[in-house]
């Protein structure tokens, strides 16, 4: 196990000591500081030091604001001002290690999905020969940029806004009802739409591969992203 | 208020170098030391970052060890460039409290005690 994967575990286990009062403040700033330009390796170091130093707070039975002041805030943007930044470079290719990532776990979910599969099952309980052309269709590929880029925009915007996000459930829960349910209604339909159109465009082969080239290429995928994430930390 | 804390905001770090210096320490232990010698309000989430700065500058370094707690505790101890540099600082400080302490008493009134400002 790496050692980045060592102390996230060790993180995470520290997490569940933490009293339900002081779960959301310590939440808040490190969604805070994966979001600041530091390496994956010195966010982990440093929740390990602000564990420390709630868990202790926590122990001597002192509000969590007593040790890190009143504004969670200022204070992670002093700790981010106060480390060295992780290179410009190093960003950019982390956002290509997930986008491997994804691309290896969108490519299994439509082979598992776009009915491929049910036909190389139906073929062999029939002995008919097993088509090995597996197409690429548009709604995949839309489908696959689309979530993608809200997976990255949702964890950016929590990330960037998680001091507010208590204020923000604050204010749709004072909401009236019927409003609630029309911006429920609102999301419902268009969630709908999308489904629906990424099906239609489902049916619009761009391009027909391998399927076992096209395993190939998200296993490579997948691996790149394993041992680049190791790489960079 | 706000002028003790601009003040304290330049002389900090060379009083959590100071405490460092003594023996090898913790952040919570730091800001208990600061605390008997005149400083209230300091907790260990304001020296926090200044560590953080501290080591990043090579002032001091920082060991994780086991803790009864669970996560690991960061000690830190002070290197060659964190004597120097707390050299230069009290140097700085008796040099700037000289001045500061002339400027009052040739001005009329004066700081005579430590904590005391006597009126003109």
């Amino acid at each position: 196990m790496s050692e980045l994967l060592k102390i996230n575990k060790k993180n995470n286990d520290l997490d569940r000591r933490l009293s339900e009062e002081n779960t959301p403040i310590i939440m808040d700033m490190v969604a805070y500081l994966r979001m600041a330009p530091l390496s994956d390796m010195q966010v982990e170091e440093i929740r390990q030091d602000l564990l420390d130093m709630a868990l202790s707070a926590q122990e001597r039975e002192e509000p969590l604001s007593n040790v890190f002041g009143a504004d969670g805030k200022a204070f992670c943007d002093e700790i981010i001002s106060s480390v060295k930044h992780r290179k410009p470079g190093n960003l950019f290719l982390q956002w290509l290690l997930a986008a491997c990532a994804v691309i290896s776990i969108m490519g299994v979910i439509d082979l598992v999905f776009s009915g491929y599969l049910i036909g190389v099952v139906r073929a062999i309980r029939s002995h008919a020969q097993i088509s090995l052309s597996y197409p690429i269709t548009l709604g995949f590929l839309l489908n696959g940029v689309i979530i993608a880029a809200a997976s990255f925009g949702i964890v950016y915007l929590i990330g960037r806004h998680s001091f507010e996000t208590k204020k923000f459930a604050e204010k749709f829960d004072s909401l009236p009802k019927p409003r609630k349910f029309l911006i429920g209604g609102v999301f419902g339909a268009a969630l709908f739409g999308y489904l629906f159109g990424i099906v239609k465009l489902g049916e619009i082969v761009l391009v027909s591969v391998n399927v076992i080239a096209y395993c190939a290429f998200l296993l490579i995928f997948f691996v790149i992203y394993k041992i680049g994430s190791g790489a960079i930390g | 208020m706000n002028e003790r804390s601009q003040l304290l905001k330049g002389t900090l770090e060379g009083c959590i170098l100071k405490v460092i210096s003594e023996r090898e320490t913790y952040g919570y232990e730091i800001s208990q030391r600061l605390k008997e010698n005149g400083f209230p309000h300091i907790s260990e989430g304001t020296i926090y970052p200044l560590l953080l700065r501290l080591e990043k500058n090579a002032m001091i370094v920082a060991e994780y060890r086991d803790s009864t707690l669970g996560p690991k505790r960061k000690y830190y101890s002070i290197t060659t460039e964190g004597r120097t540099f707390l050299d230069d600082f009290v140097h700085s400080w008796c040099d700037l409290q000289k001045s500061i302490n002339q400027l009052f008493s040739n001005f009329g009134g004066g700081i005579t005690n430590v904590g005391t400002f006597e009126d003109q």
